[in-house]
């Protein structure tokens, strides 16, 4: 073999080498088996947690994909103890409402065999003094909850429209222009920096959710019901994949049947090309 | 010989009096402080399956600190989390025991 040759030989070993793909690490594929299993949770008791163990678990991945076998390790040991953390707060969360239930059980049974104050049991009050507590970091918890699906849906309004419909619940209209290329279902740049907020706020608040597609009136009517169609299949798949459970969303095209502007006018076909996301209201 | 010794001594409380504050410390320093403190409040120290991260994440701290390194910082914090989450469940499941074994008892009275 020529120098020539070997040196080309040697190269060719090293390009291979460093185009091999990182493998995930054991840590890594049960971070990710693990967070996939809660990812469907709507539990506000660990709500901060899923999201911190979704951001540890996004960089981890990353850092595989491009192939850093510096940091891979490391964060996939990160992502691993956040989403064990993750289940931990859940687990806590759950027997804390369990144990609220037990302890009204408890004081139901009190007031139905008429004990006085004086007539509780010391282990009664022993258990009504002890829940007190729970209860009190209970609702510390569903208030931080709470306070941080308020600061989600704050962001949302930067940038869509929020209206409390009184039949259909919760509606986020996001202008199409805002999220899809022109007369196309596929998306635009500011659209990933949007839709990744939205999935923020939908996990924070866990009602069943319809992604609506709506259309102007320019173009044939069946073309207009496919790309309504696509756009909120598309938008739903975003979000899915960002973490929003595949149990309680579901999409849906109405074309240009459901204007809300005046499709004579510029401004109005522009308000008519939308997608709503529709957070829908419960019924009793 | 006074008036210079006199004058030494100015200097160096002048020098003193002008020294720059110690920098603050990087965001993931602290963040990590406060997730061990709150791992610590949450009685982390008492529960067996808490008390190694709490220590993972003091160690992984000192580490940090010594090398600068925010990944051992984000570390720290991650084990220092859940160290705070499993001694709240351990707390919470002993809590619902009691108050399970409580209301058998209150309802065979």
């Amino acid at each position: 073999m020529t120098q020539t040759q070997k040196m080309f030989a040697v190269a060719a070993v090293a390009l291979l080498g460093g185009c091999a793909s990182l493998e995930p690490s054991p840590a890594l594929v049960e971070a990710r088996n693990g967070y996939q299993a809660m990812a469907s949770s709507n539990n506000p008791a660990n709500a901060l947690e899923r999201a911190q163990a979704q951001a540890a678990l996004n960089k981890a991945n990353a850092a595989v994909a491009q192939n850093d076998t510096a940091t891979a390790g490391p964060l996939a040991d990160i992502a691993l103890t956040r989403v064990q953390s993750a289940q931990a707060a859940g687990s806590a969360g759950d027997a804390l409402d369990k144990l609220v239930k037990v302890q009204d059980e408890s004081l139901s049974i009190i007031r139905a065999k008429g004990m006085a104050a004086g007539q509780v049991t010391a282990a009664a009050t022993a258990a009504t003094a002890m829940t007190q507590e729970q209860i009190a970091k209970q609702k510390e918890v569903l208030a931080a909850a709470e306070a941080q699906r308020q600061r989600a849906l704050d962001t949302l309004k930067s940038f869509a429209n929020v209206v409390e419909d009184k039949d259909r619940g919760l509606v986020i209209s996001i202008g199409g222009e805002t999220l899809f290329k022109t007369n196309s279902a596929k998306f635009g740049p500011s659209a990933n920096q949007e839709l990744t907020a939205l999935s923020v706020y939908l996990q924070l608040d866990p009602r069943p959710t319809v992604v609506e597609g709506h259309t102007d009136n320019t173009g044939k009517p069946e073309y207009n019901m496919k790309l309504s169609q696509d756009r909120a299949k598309n938008v739903m798949d975003f979000l899915v994949g960002q973490g929003v459970s595949p149990d309680r969303i579901t999409s849906v095209g109405f074309g240009e049947t459901r204007p809300i502007g005046d499709n004579k006018t510029k401004a109005g076909r522009a308000l008519n090309r939308r997608v709503d996301v529709v957070m829908v209201k419960a019924t009793k | 010989m006074r008036h210079l010794s006199k004058l030494i001594l100015a200097c160096a409380l002048v020098g003193c009096a002008t020294a720059a504050p110690p920098p603050e410390p990087p965001k993931w320093q602290t963040q990590a402080e406060a997730d061990i403190k709150a791992a610590q409040a949450a009685g982390a120290e008492q529960i067996p399956a808490a008390q190694d991260h709490l220590a993972k994440a003091q160690k992984a701290l000192a580490a940090a600190i010594a090398n600068k390194s925010s990944l051992q910082g984000s570390m720290a914090s991650a084990e220092a989390s859940l160290a705070k989450n499993l001694a709240r469940e351990a707390k919470a499941k002993a809590d619902l025991t009691a108050a399970i074994n409580q209301l058998n008892a209150l309802k065979a009275q």
